[in-house]
């Protein structure tokens, strides 16, 4: 607890945080009534610690708005959240699995399957061919750069780590992404032979995304471009969350999901997006 | 072959709807009381990692968002403080992320932008009125490691070390050891 004959820093900190063990802080206490000069460093301490938190609020305080509206707008929220008792509930809303019948008609034989089954065999022949077309163009123009909108699979394939479903969807925001550490950002620089460092041009990104159990490997790393190509970073984030929500929905499995992000993403952000473009980026994930 | 598994076709029953319900609304006002007692705080710790005001404004009505799930789930609720300013933390450094990516694209980027201290004395007034001693403070915290000074910032928003351990996602020990190492710079400010 001492240098010696008197407290540590850390110890008068704890003591003046209140942050020690009764007993601790006890012993503290009597140390402090017997010696001056800890007595004075506790109190410089304190001085201190009370000066610069008073500084930090009146230095933010001016920038705040008032919490009205924001109170106002959580309550709101909060409301449509709350779930109706039964009795009250509205009944204008379709039943939730009104979307089911639609589908099982679509997988169960019927002549309402057929038709559907047909039209959806058609959408996807139509849309594979616009993607090859448009796919061929935006590579053309990343490839200029030296950059790619998709990575090279043979640098790039993907990895994952042993999470499940459960882990990755509870709690999701409690988890930060983790940093990519800059000497391995510079090895997957090196590796799709860009040189220099990080810029504003692109990023090194998750092919995989942690998000859906991606690794922070090399092999699941590679030069994103921010922008020169339509398929840019902006547009796999659009992917990414959808990928999440569907996952966590239970609507795609979490392997289904690694595998189609991890092969073609371009091709992955067609099939669930139903489009053979970028869709623009205030087209909210939350509204599909 | 079975398409559909019993889960997926099964409905509510409309008792376990009726005790969602039941469990909501104090849920709902609880949370709410919570927004009233940490919103400043939070918002404040938001403009310290970058975030403007409106920007922050929207990290906190999500960060409740999700509270209000976490307790509608029954989930722990232990430290909700520190979960809060977890959770804010996490998607404030997210939305940072994305805010700077969008500068990046309209070639506006502006390497001040990404320095996580703001302008200290955003006017020649303010800098006046505000005290050689404060400003030196402050200046001395916006210096340190990141982890030492968002120790030292949700200090300053009352919270306590188990609580920034949390949001932190750090042990209890790393705080107090990065709370000594700021302390120690902010002594030695004072004293030159």
């Amino acid at each position: 607890m001492t240098d010696e004959h008197h407290l540590s820093d850390e110890n008068l900190l704890l003591c003046a945080d209140g942050e020690n063990a009764p007993a601790q802080s006890e012993k503290i206490r009597l140390h402090l009534a017997g010696c001056a000069e800890c007595a004075g460093r506790f109190k410089a301490l304190r001085g201190t610690l009370a000066d610069f938190s008073r500084a930090h609020r009146e230095s933010l305080d001016p920038e705040l708005p008032p919490a009205a509206t924001a109170r106002v707008s959580l309550k709101a929220r909060l409301t449509q959240l709350t779930p109706k008792s039964p009795q009250t509930a509205s009944t204008t809303n379709p039943p939730r699995n009104y979307w089911l019948g639609w589908i099982r008609s679509a997988v169960i034989p019927g002549p309402r399957g057929y038709a559907i089954a047909s039209l959806i065999l058609a959408a996807v022949l139509l849309l594979a061919g616009y993607r090859r077309e448009i796919k061929s163009g935006s590579q053309q123009i990343s490839a200029s750069l030296g950059l790619w909108s998709e990575p090279r699979t043979s640098l790039t394939p993907g990895a994952t780590v042993p999470v499940t479903t459960a882990q990755l969807c509870s709690n999701s925001a409690e988890r930060p992404v983790p940093a990519i550490p800059i000497s391995l950002q510079r090895q997957v620089l090196a590796m799709y032979g860009v040189k220099g460092d990080p810029s504003n041009a692109y990023e090194v990104d998750y092919l995989i995304t942690p998000e859906l159990g991606g690794a922070t490997d090399v092999r699941n790393l590679w030069p994103e471009p921010y922008y020169d190509t339509a398929w840019n970073a902006h547009v796999k984030d659009q992917l990414e969350e959808l990928l999440r929500q569907k996952v966590c929905r239970g609507d795609v499995d979490l392997a289904t999901a690694q595998q189609d992000i991890s092969r073609d993403w371009i091709a992955a952000y067609q099939k669930y997006f139903h489009t053979d473009r970028p869709i623009a980026v205030k087209a909210s994930v939350r509204q599909l | 072959m079975t398409f559909f598994s019993d889960s997926v076709l099964r409905l509510p029953l409309p008792e376990a709807a009726s005790e969602q319900a039941e469990i909501s609304a104090p849920i709902a006002e609880e949370v709410v009381e919570l927004f009233d007692e940490l919103r400043d705080r939070l918002l404040r710790y938001l403009l310290c990692l970058g975030l403007s005001a409106h920007d922050g404004e929207d990290v906190i009505q999500e960060s409740f968002l999700l509270l209000f799930q976490h307790l509608q789930q029954r989930k722990s609720r232990q430290n909700l403080r520190g979960w809060i300013f977890r959770v804010s933390r996490n998607l404030a450094l997210k939305r940072r992320s994305a805010n700077r990516r969008s500068l990046q694209d309209e070639v506006k980027f502006d390497a001040a932008t990404t320095n996580q201290c703001r302008d200290l004395n955003p006017n020649p007034q303010e800098q006046l009125a505000s005290s050689q001693r404060q400003k030196r403070l402050l200046a001395v915290a916006c210096a340190l490691p990141e982890q030492d000074r968002s120790c030292l910032y949700l200090r300053a928003e009352g919270l306590r070390y188990r609580e920034i351990a949390e949001a932190l996602g750090i042990s209890l020990g790393s705080v107090a050891a990065s709370m000594a190492r700021a302390l120690a710079r902010l002594g030695r400010a004072d004293a030159s």
